[in-house]
């Protein structure tokens, strides 16, 4: 039976069909023939919405919708380009950094790649950077927004596992930093090496203050969010609908580019992202307690732990595990099906579960973008026009700082739980 | 968001069928529906923080109410992602298939879809027939109104995957666009660029 669902999920998964379906189906069909009580599937599926931390999942959207709508986008562009646009490498270490800025707002990495990332790959080429160098630094630097708060992805985690959210949020914080300067560096090396331009001169103190004027409001978006919680003023969730206002709020009053149509516009997108995103977790919680009767977690961990009881072992067995199901699943589907399997083995074996948080999404988000399956890099190549092969090629210098990363948020929990430990 | 649906070419609305003419006030009511509730949801916790932190007095059962419209609103907004083809998916194997074996494949899709959400939306009637006297802690919402939302999104998301079927049968496009879908304007970052003061290349 065991084998009978997962490779239904697989076939259904591979077959195309949606996510929710491939999930849904197979449950449904364990449902009807163990002659467990027909509303179950209803009640597992109502039930598992019902978290107020998830209501954090629409709010972030519809920020990050507001914000590509009503120009606040083009403000955090054009301030990124002012302060950074002269290092080596020009737009592309300015494309890094906007990423980091947008994602602090948006907290999605495919929402990067789909929506700044065509603009991004549209102004480097125009700026004289080669195409499949401006798709690969558009992708790679994509990975850092769901590691920086706000980040949808450690809201599910967070929302799978019962770990605080405002724990997760704040855990992510240095690895992103770090992460972002590793990219800069490696932008940089390629760019002094290929000659890529760059702006002129570097921006005066006053050029940087007049383009940091019309950015600020923006930029204090995700300090307001971060100083917010980490004072205890407000809950992650309460801290997502003030920064919606927020935003509101500058772009009608103060930038004055928000009209109704924008806010309507904003609207039906988060409301098509967030129903295409929570009906999986809706459907997985279903599958979680097929799961959990056919004792498939029990069953992982007892294999994992008789192999190893080693923490640093068993993080990277879930490394090579994770980067493989990143490749083929988006990183709310891979969350919700592989988490509660590996969760308990591994906090058994004394790994932090804020930890594991980072480790699970920041390789969720490599894998988006390692061949051969990575979802992310068939959308960037088909965003930028270039062959697959051309953005490989491209992408190859780029895994050394990721995989880098990866490694470092594995081995050196420190990282990751440094600021964490201050609010324990 | 993670959208990773590569869906067929949408139906302009000239070329919509019968049936999605039919279907076509239900679903702008949805759509309207969702987008009202979204409002609710998104103001409710920002409400909170002044009631408590500014008025003194927060409101007692306001994350319920927000958790219970976050079930109304993925629900009620099932039945547009389905009918406009926003459904996380990976197509790159289906669309790498002989056109011959896409067809049957989508069909099939559609009908287990359609399956698959009626069979919910009857569990989710039988769950709110026997939770008929249970209801919130807090405030009391009783149990059968976001069970009604659940029931119905899932009822018209079979529905709408019923219309799908058809439409795979005839070969047809899957996927609908709607007026609120279409951009107000695209942020053009090549003229923020091209403004800057330091413009211009250097090796």
């Amino acid at each position: 039976m065991t084998l009978l669902i997962l490779g239904s999920f697989t076939l259904f998964f591979l077959l195309g069909w949606p996510v929710v379906l491939a999930i849904l189906g197979p449950s449904i069909v364990y449902v009807l023939m163990n002659d467990v009580p027909i509303e179950l599937i209803g009640q597992r599926m109502a039930y598992a919405l019902d978290s107020f931390p998830l209501v954090a999942v629409p709010v972030f959207i519809f920020v990050g919708n507001l914000m590509n709508q009503a120009g606040v986008t083009e403000r955090i562009f054009k301030f990124a380009d002012t302060l950074v646009g002269r290092a080596p490498g020009g737009l592309a270490q300015v494309n890094v950094f906007s990423s980091l800025i947008f994602s602090g707002m948006s907290g999605a990495a495919l929402a990067d790649v789909g929506g700044l990332g065509r603009i991004e790959v549209k102004a480097m080429v125009a700026r004289g950077f080669r195409r499949d160098f401006s798709a690969a630094v558009t992708a790679t630097s994509a990975v850092v927004g769901p590691i920086f708060p706000p980040s949808i992805p450690l809201i599910i985690y967070g929302s799978v596992t019962s770990v605080s959210i405002l724990q997760l949020l704040v855990a992510g914080i240095i690895p992103a930093l770090i992460c972002v300067a590793l990219l800069m560096i490696t932008v940089a090396i390629l760019s002094v090496r290929r000659g890529y331009p760059r702006a002129q001169r570097w921006s005066t103190p006053r050029e940087i203050w007049r383009d940091l004027l019309p950015a600020a409001p923006a930029l204090m978006a995700p300090v307001l969010l971060v100083a917010g919680m980490l004072l205890g003023i407000f809950t992650p969730t309460e801290a997502a609908s003030i920064t919606v206002l927020y935003v509101m709020f500058i772009t009608a009053f103060v930038y004055r580019s928000l009209t109704l149509q924008h806010l309507l516009y904003a609207a039906y997108e988060t409301l098509k992202n967030t129903s295409a995103i929570l009906v999986i977790v809706s459907a997985a919680a279903l599958f979680g307690w097929v799961m959990a009767i056919e004792q498939i977690p029990q069953m992982f961990a007892k294999q994992l732990l008789a192999f190893s009881t080693d923490p640093v072992v068993l993080l990277l067995i879930v490394n090579v595990v994770l980067l493989i199901v990143g490749m083929f699943l988006d990183s709310t589907t891979a969350t919700l099906l592989v988490v509660p399997i590996i969760a308990g083995p591994l906090h058994a074996a004394g790994v932090d579960p804020v930890h594991l948080g980072m480790v699970v999404i920041f390789n969720l988000m490599v894998g988006l973008f390692t061949p051969p399956m990575g979802l992310a890099l068939f959308l960037i190549a088909d965003i930028a026009k270039v062959s697959m092969r051309s953005l490989l090629r491209e992408m190859m210098p780029f895994y050394i700082p990721l995989f880098g990363m990866l490694m470092l948020i594995t081995l050196v929990p420190e990282i990751s739980l440094w600021l964490p430990k201050m609010l324990r | 968001m993670p959208d990773t649906s590569y869906p067929q070419p949408s139906a302009s609305p000239g070329e919509r069928s019968a049936l999605d003419r039919t279907l076509e006030p239900l679903r702008k009511a949805l759509r309207r529906a969702g987008v009202a509730l979204l409002f609710v949801m998104i103001a409710l916790p920002a409400l909170q923080v002044f009631l408590r932190a500014v008025v003194g007095s927060p409101f007692v059962g306001a994350e319920e109410l927000a958790r219970f419209m976050l079930i109304c609103v993925v629900f009620i907004t099932l039945p547009y992602v389905v009918s406009s083809g926003s459904s996380i998916r990976m197509e790159e194997i289906l669309s790498a298939l002989p056109r011959a074996l896409q067809r049957p494949l989508r069909v099939l899709g559609a009908g287990v879809a359609a399956a698959a959400f009626g069979i919910a939306a009857w569990s989710v009637a039988i769950a709110s027939l026997r939770n008929l006297d249970n209801a919130t802690p807090t405030l009391g919402i009783p149990y059968w109104v976001f069970f009604s939302a659940a029931f119905f999104g899932l009822f018209v998301a079979a529905v709408e995957s019923a219309v799908q079927l058809v439409k795979a049968l005839g070969d047809r496009p899957l996927y609908l666009s709607f007026a609120e879908e279409q951009p107000p304007d695209q942020p053009d970052l090549e003229q923020v660029i091209a403004s800057a003061p330091r413009g211009g290349r250097s090796a």
